[in-house]
């Protein structure tokens, strides 16, 4: 999933501070389950702006919604009753959520609340880790299911670099090494032999490197 | 400075049906409380403790059962962290973090109640009325 985290208040208040109808819209999928931007947290940032707001004698009408997905214009279409009454629209869905509320509503101020940061996964309740680095080209099978693009901090693909100490990254010692993960993964199904392949450098124009990407599926289109 | 205008704050506690709330109900009427019983401390969330300050409360304590003593196991946990969390957002709102508690109690424990409510009152009178508040 997509994992997000809430700007500060105080930055989300800035970009609406001379709005005075607000349209707050959560979405059901990632950034429910990653706790940034579902049902509960538009709840939550709806009533920290009101009170916010009435202290500083500006009080706000907030309407709230929380729509299935706000990356398919199928549900954003659902609200165009609630986007009439409002000059403004708070999206806390991902940076993708955002874009399709903004295209879907472009005379609406359209402003984002959270910091979209990873894909990833829920490690335990209140931790979620990067695991993919949308390369566009999966490699796990080379590595025991372990990125090397995601989890090495350099992204290296024959590593592991000689700043690897103790299972830890030279990066910080926050950081798990990714290439002792990916040896300890090897390691334990009895694969080292992969290690010895050497890899070539990877083909970075299926990434980002080559401009926005699209995937298409003409069996599906009509 | 001219003189502070009488101020009679409006605490709302939300009181667990295993602990505050017996312990309020023996305690008798405190006249500054509005109690709301929950089936457990942990059923209160951040939510509900932001409305009651949207819907004109000057303070909010939330009590739960001691520590191993949770019919639910870990509501009073929950509920302790989830006032926490209230509190970072009254810090950002610009109000006083203190204006939000969480403490333990005991069903017999009525005279620890009418202490802990009176307290409360007593902090929040000197600290004033929220600035704007949403409602009366
Ligand atoms: S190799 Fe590429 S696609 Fe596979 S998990 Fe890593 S970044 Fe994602
Ligand atoms: S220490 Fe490990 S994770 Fe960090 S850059 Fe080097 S190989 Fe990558």
């Amino acid at each position: 999933m997509i994992v997000a985290e809430r700007k500060h208040l105080k930055e989300i208040q800035g970009l609406v501070s001379d709005q005075d109808r607000i349209l707050i819209v959560g979405c059901q999928e990632c950034v429910t389950v990653c706790m940034a931007g579902g049902e509960r947290e538009v709840g939550i940032l709806a009533s920290s702006l009101r009170l916010a707001r009435s202290r500083e004698g500006k009080p706000v009408e907030i309407l709230e919604q929380t729509i299935h997905r706000q990356c398919d214009f199928e549900f954003v279409d659902e609200l165009k009753d609630k986007v009439e009454g409002v000059d403004c629209i708070i999206s806390m869905a991902c940076g993708v959520g955002v874009q399709f509320v903004a295209e879907r509503y472009v005379d609406r101020w359209v402003v984002p609340a959270l910091n979209t940061k990873f894909a990833g996964g829920t490690k335990e309740i209140g931790l979620w880790e990067e695991r993919c680095g949308l390369c566009g080209e999966c490699i796990l099978y080379l590595t025991g299911g372990v990125c090397p693009i995601a989890r090495c901090s350099k992204s290296l693909l024959n590593g592991p670099c000689g700043g690897s100490q103790k299972g830890k990254c030279e990066v910080s010692e926050d950081i798990d090494c990714g290439w002792q993960l990916i040896y300890d993964r090897l390691q334990e199904k009895g694969r080292l032999d992969l290690l010895f392949e050497f890899q070539p450098p990877k083909d970075w124009s299926v990434a980002r490197d080559g401009g926005p990407r699209k995937v298409v599926r003409e069996d599906v289109m009509l | 400075m001219g003189a502070v205008p009488k101020f009679d704050p409006n605490l709302v506690v939300f009181a667990c049906s295993h602990s505050g709330a017996p312990a309020a109900r023996t305690a008798g009427e405190v006249p500054e409380v509005h109690l709301i019983e929950v089936p457990c401390s942990g059923k209160v969330d951040v939510i509900h403790l932001l409305k009651a300050f949207e819907d004109g409360a000057d303070g909010v304590l939330v009590l739960g059962c001691f520590k191993e003593a949770c019919r639910y196991l870990e509501g009073n946990l929950r509920a302790a962290k989830r006032v926490g969390y209230v509190r970072s957002v009254l810090e950002e709102v610009g109000i006083e973090p203190e204006r939000v508690q969480f403490q333990h109690l005991a069903p017999d424990m009525a005279q620890r109640f009418r202490e802990l409510a009176l307290q409360l009152a007593g902090k929040i009178r000197a600290m004033g009325p929220i600035p704007g508040k949403v409602k009366a």
